[in-house]
């Protein structure tokens, strides 16, 4: 069964600008995929209409066999490329809050990531820099047993240190047989832990799509090496 | 539902526990403040106090500090009560709004909006907790005023105001044919005003929060104070619509040959009909509300 289906989408901002134009797409289980493209292209906006955030001007959208609403929000954790924890909350407070709506919270599990990454439950959101807010955001999304995790520029804003930390955060706190579409321009640092590549072009084209095993036996190229190839600028 | 209702009575309450005993204890404040300084005033000493004062100079001196220090204390105490519930309203009032934009506008919407509860139920959370602090608020700024009364004014004060009320003032009233008519006026108009309050409280509610979507939603930068402006703006419209409304009644009433005044067909119809215009504007703002979140989510 595929967990993401999309049959004819199209996103129009405004009257001029098309985001997504007639987008066919299929995922499977259990797989991590990266979803690969130069900015503006759409994959953004690909998450934004999965989870609900926006809506299709055009098309279905089918999530683990249900049409999409608010009810396959259980179905999805979500990780944007904003920050959407602020506040005077304490960390524990965030745990609280997404136990309470989520079903397939794992409390333990987030405890055990904070214990990780040395920090605080007790501390308040306000008082971490940028980088530790979006260790917390990853630990909310990750913590969850959801059957698709979105993954929105995961590593874009952390050191490199902590990009290895969080990519093996996503792959060990993995849920069996759920799939991970993860949006990155940082290739090479995702590469190794992606069973499947997808390459976007403008208008939410897809170009390109296989595993970075075929594209080596194929080519001898890596996905990272491959991208530089299909998007150079003229 | 449930559940966003109760962390949004909670987010609220952290300011609320705050600045509800401020308002409390200043009117407690403000109210003994005023019955101090009337008591150690010149007008109310009684003759034996009075006596020492002029007798001893060091009484004389102290007397003469307490009325100069009364009196400011008692214009600034009254100025404080009239100040504080307005402050006490307002910052209920930023609050409730302010959040209902951080919420659903600011980046915080990228998890508002992708938790599994529908657009509608957000929304009605909102317009319900709204209603709820703003009651609230109202009762606290009542409950501040009795106590400052209670406070400021002495037991003689008191029973003569229930001597005025209690004592001879029914006995004016001039005895009445009971008028059927009349009685049903009356009831049908009361019930027209008590739906049209709630309608105006509710509605006004519903607009305010249509006004930050609005706002939200059209434009890039500067969402917030847009949608504060389309408020005052769209309140000073219908402000002007109930004065004319209220101009027409009026016509309507001097042209009157009916005795029952207020209570005569004109009056009644026209509490319905502000009533029906409140109810309708509410279900406007409100549908217009439902269809710019579910359609128009402009998140940064």
């Amino acid at each position: 069964m595929f967990v993401i289906e999309c049959k004819g989408l199209k996103k129009r901002y405004g009257k001029e600008k098309l985001a997504i134009e007639n987008l066919d797409i299929q995922l499977e289980s259990g797989r991590i995929i990266g979803l690969l493209g130069p900015n503006g292209c759409g994959k953004s906006t690909f998450m934004k209409l999965l989870t609900g955030l926006l809506v299709p001007t055009a098309g279905d959208i089918t999530i683990c066999g249900y049409t999409r609403s608010e009810a396959t929000n259980n179905f999805i954790s979500y990780l944007p490329e904003r920050t959407y924890i602020g506040g005077r909350k304490k960390i524990s407070t965030m745990l609280d809050y997404f136990e309470e709506f989520y079903p397939d919270f794992d409390k333990a599990k987030a405890y055990d990531m904070l214990r990780s990454l040395n920090l605080d439950p007790d501390s308040h959101i306000s008082s971490l820099s940028k980088g530790n807010r979006e260790k917390v955001q990853l630990i909310l999304v990750m913590a969850r047993n959801a059957h698709i995790y979105l993954l929105d520029e995961p590593i874009a804003g952390v050191d490199p240190a902590a990009r290895e930390f969080i990519l093996r955060t996503i792959v060990s706190n993995l849920n069996p047989g759920a799939t991970v579409l993860v949006s990155t321009h940082l290739i090479q640092d995702v590469e190794p832990v992606l069973d499947e590549y997808i390459f976007v072009n403008y208008g939410g084209k897809i170009i390109g799509r296989g595993t970075a095993s075929e594209l080596m036996e194929a080519e001898g190229k890596t996905v990272d090496a491959k991208f530089r190839e299909v998007f150079r600028y003229a | 539902m449930r559940k966003m209702l109760k962390h949004d009575l909670r987010s609220v309450w952290r300011v609320w526990r705050i600045i509800a005993p401020i308002l409390l204890v200043s009117a407690l404040l403000c109210g003994f403040a005023i019955r101090v300084s009337n008591l150690i005033g010149f007008e109310d000493m009684d003759p034996l106090t009075l006596w020492a004062t002029q007798l001893i100079p060091f009484f004389g001196a102290i007397a003469s500090v307490a009325y100069m220090v009364s009196n400011p204390i008692i214009w600034f105490a009254t100025q404080l009560m009239n100040t504080l519930p307005m402050v006490f309203f307002v910052i209920t009032l930023v609050l409730i709004l302010a959040r209902y934009y951080k919420n659903f506008f600011t980046d915080e919407g990228y998890l508002t909006f992708t938790l599994p509860v529908s657009r509608t139920k957000l929304l009605n959370s909102k317009i319900i907790m709204t209603f709820f602090w703003l009651i609230l608020t109202v009762v606290g700024c009542g409950i501040a005023y009795i106590l400052f009364l209670v406070c400021s004014t002495d037991r003689e004060t008191w029973s003569q105001i229930f001597q005025y009320y209690y004592g001879s003032g029914s006995s004016d009233l001039p005895a009445t044919e009971t008028n059927w008519q009349d009685f049903w006026f009356n009831v049908v108009y009361i019930l027209g005003f008590l739906i049209g309050s709630v309608a105006s409280v509710v509605s006004n509610i519903l607009i305010m929060l249509t006004s930050i979507t609005l706002g939200a939603t059209i434009v890039k930068r500067a969402k917030f104070v847009l949608g504060v402006g389309i408020y005052v703006l769209s309140t000073y419209v219908m402000s002007i619509f109930a004065f004319a409304a209220m101009f027409v009644t009026v016509q309507l009433l001097s042209q009157s040959e009916s005795n029952t005044d207020i209570f005569n067909l004109s009056g009644v119809a026209t509490v319905w009909l502000s009533a029906m215009l409140f109810i309708g504007l509410g279900v406007g703002a409100y549908l217009l509300n439902k269809k710019l979140i579910n359609k128009h989510l402009n998140l940064p």
